[in-house]
């Protein structure tokens, strides 16, 4: 905390050279997230843990109850070939964000890139995971997260279970109980001193009780868990308490990437037309559309301008800085199960 | 009404999205120093506000089903300020308490204050009845949000997906404030118009009632509209004698639309809306530890 106290604020635009953005254009990224995808929305956090280089009412972005539909651990690991062992990472190919065999000093593992549906997940993590069954497990009492025993107050009977009427009107949901999955409040930060958005993540369990710091790891593929993901107290809530965080100290390097891969494309496939109007849309619909497919076919979008309406006059310019956090959240979508890149709901 | 029930797709009932709360630990936090350094032995009741939280679907990108969260309330901190929705939390002394109090008999207070709203914007309260274990960091709790319906008559009929179109256009005519409203379209030039619920007897002097139609900002995602317009049926049902309707639930994406009618008079009314505990299925008090999140011991042995 002192290290982010000290470090100054950055003023001048960084981000095409190295992927770092200024808290001005943290919060322009932030309107552009929060304008295209409502489930995204501004948070003032703890008014005493402020922070004087972002608007009071603009502190820190927040989408709450995303859900995570399977742990990590229960993940295949396994690429076309079938060799669970042969991960991939993520590697610039020609235009696209491509998965490369080899491990590159910048590269990020993207754990579950190569994933299929297989009928038997074989259990490849062992150490993590003694069963793939996707209950949580048992705490186990040498477990200093879990130690404290929950014991629900005695029995039902001691409360009489209340009864209501029959009620034909409400709707399934309302008698199997609820989504039979893990939520999660997905959280983006201004991190000062690495100069990025840094990701934060608090869990709940299928009854809406938080998760554990080891539960929470169960969606975080190994690759990951206590190495990038990490647990920190939470800057901007006054009760400071820790929450699990992916560590900034790469994301500068790999969104530097991004970029450049997104620029260099727009120069070299766009023919300047200075009278096109940047129309965020399509462009954005494309990178945003959540699958891999969508936003590999977009080079061919851009090259059938009548079809996507705008794209010209965005590839101009490659990446803006508005779209930042657009790419961001592709880029951790790719290091979490958490279904966080859900943006093509909207 | 009877010849719009002849009609097939009136024949069925129409269902409800269930709506609960979430409850942020920041909330449990001000209500343990709200009842330590203010309220103390006194176990009254306590306003709270509350916020709604729109449900999500999102793509199992294994099996490409579409999977709803469900819509939510969520609570963050003890003020009434902010959020929209009203309700009360009565946080007892002790477990005996707890136990032993009249859980339906405090239900039935804030059914009551449903029934006696004399605005749209009270008629959706949310109950909280807890324990909190303040030495333990463990709170103890039951929750309700009321839907007053009628004692045997159901709403028939069946919301559908709504036409982009038609939704923007919907979407357009929502006043600044307020989360329901009603709509209807100008014989003059077309346009549609709009106007607060309460102002239905003037706004819908002219106008047959087969046009009708009641708009709500819906915060559930699923297939049928969310709980938020049970209530809001009874209301109008109760204070305009509607007993047929065009409603519009207005939603991020995927709006519904579609008629119900009822025979539905509320002479003899019930009241549905706990919460179930999802690990029993039953109606029972949930238990939430936060420990290690609030436990000053636990927080200060985690800093390494």
């Amino acid at each position: 905390a002192v290290r982010d106290y000290l470090a100054p604020v950055l003023r001048e635009s960084k981000f095409k050279e190295h992927g770092r953005i200024t808290p001005d254009e943290f919060v322009a990224a932030g309107e552009f997230l929060t304008y295209k995808f409502p489930t995204w929305a501004w948070s003032s956090g703890d008014e005493g843990k402020r922070r004087d280089y972002l608007p009071a009412d603009k502190q820190y972005l927040i989408t709450r109850n995303v859900p995570s539909l399977r742990r990590a651990k229960d993940m295949a690991y396994t690429d076309s070939l079938g060799d669970p062992d042969n991960e991939a990472f993520l590697k610039f190919v020609n235009d696209e964000l491509t998965i490369g065999a080899d491990e590159g000093e910048d590269d990020w593992v993207q754990t579950h890139a190569g994933n299929r549906q297989t009928e038997d997940v074989p259990d490849i993590i062992p150490s993590i995971s003694p069963s793939n069954s996707p209950t949580i497990q048992p705490a186990s009492p040498q477990d200093p997260d879990n130690s404290h025993e929950i014991p629900d107050i005695e029995d039902d009977d001691d409360f009489g279970v209340i009864e209501e009427p029959d009620d034909p009107a409400a709707a399934e949901t309302s008698t199997s109980g609820v989504l039979k999955v893990r939520t999660y409040d997905c959280i983006i930060t201004y991190d000062k001193y690495y100069q990025t958005p840094r990701l934060w993540l608090q869990g709940y369990d299928e009854h809406q009780k938080p998760l554990s710091y080891n539960q929470i790891l169960e969606d975080v593929p190994s690759d990951h868990a206590n190495k990038t993901v990490t647990s920190e107290p939470f800057p901007h809530s006054a009760l400071n308490t820790p929450m699990l965080s992916v560590h900034p100290c790469k994301h500068a390097s790999v969104m530097k990437k991004m970029i450049e891969r997104m620029d260099s494309k727009g120069k070299a496939e766009s023919p300047p037309l200075p009278t096109a109007t940047p129309k965020k849309k399509g462009w954005l619909s494309s990178v945003v559309g959540g699958s891999k497919k969508q936003s590999q076919s977009q080079s061919q979008a851009q090259q059938q301008p009548a079809q996507s309406q705008q794209p010209i006059a965005e590839a101009e310019d490659g990446l803006r800085v508005d779209q930042y956090l657009v790419m961001f959240l592709k880029f951790m979508a790719g290091i979490l199960t958490v279904e966080i890149d859900a943006t093509t709901s909207f | 009404m009877s010849s719009s029930a002849q009609n097939n797709k009136n024949n069925q009932i129409q269902q409800f999205s269930s709506i609960r709360l979430q409850i942020y630990k920041e909330f449990w936090n001000a209500l343990s120093s709200h009842k330590l350094n203010t309220q103390k032995l006194d176990d009254a009741a306590v306003a709270i506000g509350g916020e709604f939280e729109s449900g999500r679907a999102v793509q199992d990108r294994n099996t490409g089903e579409s999977i709803d969260s469900g819509a939510y309330i969520i609570l963050d901190s003890l003020s009434t300020e902010h959020g929209n929705v009203r309700g009360t939390v009565k946080n007892f002394n002790t477990i005996e308490d707890f136990k032993r109090c009249d859980k339906v008999s405090l239900f039935n207070d804030v059914v009551e204050h449903i029934k006696n709203a004399t605005s749209v914007d009270d008629i959706t309260r949310i109950l909280l009845i807890t324990y909190s274990d303040i030495k333990k960091f463990t709170f103890h709790y039951l929750a309700a949000t009321p839907a007053v319906i009628d004692g045997s008559a159901q709403w028939m009929g069946s919301l559908e997906r709504c036409e982009e179109e038609l939704a923007a256009e919907m979407q357009a005519t929502q006043p600044a404030h307020g989360w329901c409203w009603i709509v209807k379209r100008s014989e003059s030039d077309g346009q549609l118009l709009s106007a607060g619920v309460d102002d239905w007897k003037d706004f819908y002097r002219d106008t047959p009632s087969a046009h009708y139609t009641l708009a709500f900002v819906d915060p559930s995602s699923a297939q049928t509209p969310g709980w938020v317009l049970r209530n809001l049926l009874y209301y109008i049902a109760t204070r305009f004698g509607v007993r047929r309707v065009n409603v519009f639930a207005s939603r991020h994406s995927a709006s519904l639309f579609g008629e119900l009618s009822t025979d539905a008079t509320y002479a003899s009314t019930r009241s549905v809306g706990w919460e179930k505990n999802t690990e029993n299925g039953k109606i029972t008090p949930k238990t939430i530890n936060l420990s290690t999140s609030l436990d000053p011991t636990r927080l200060a042995n985690q800093a390494v």
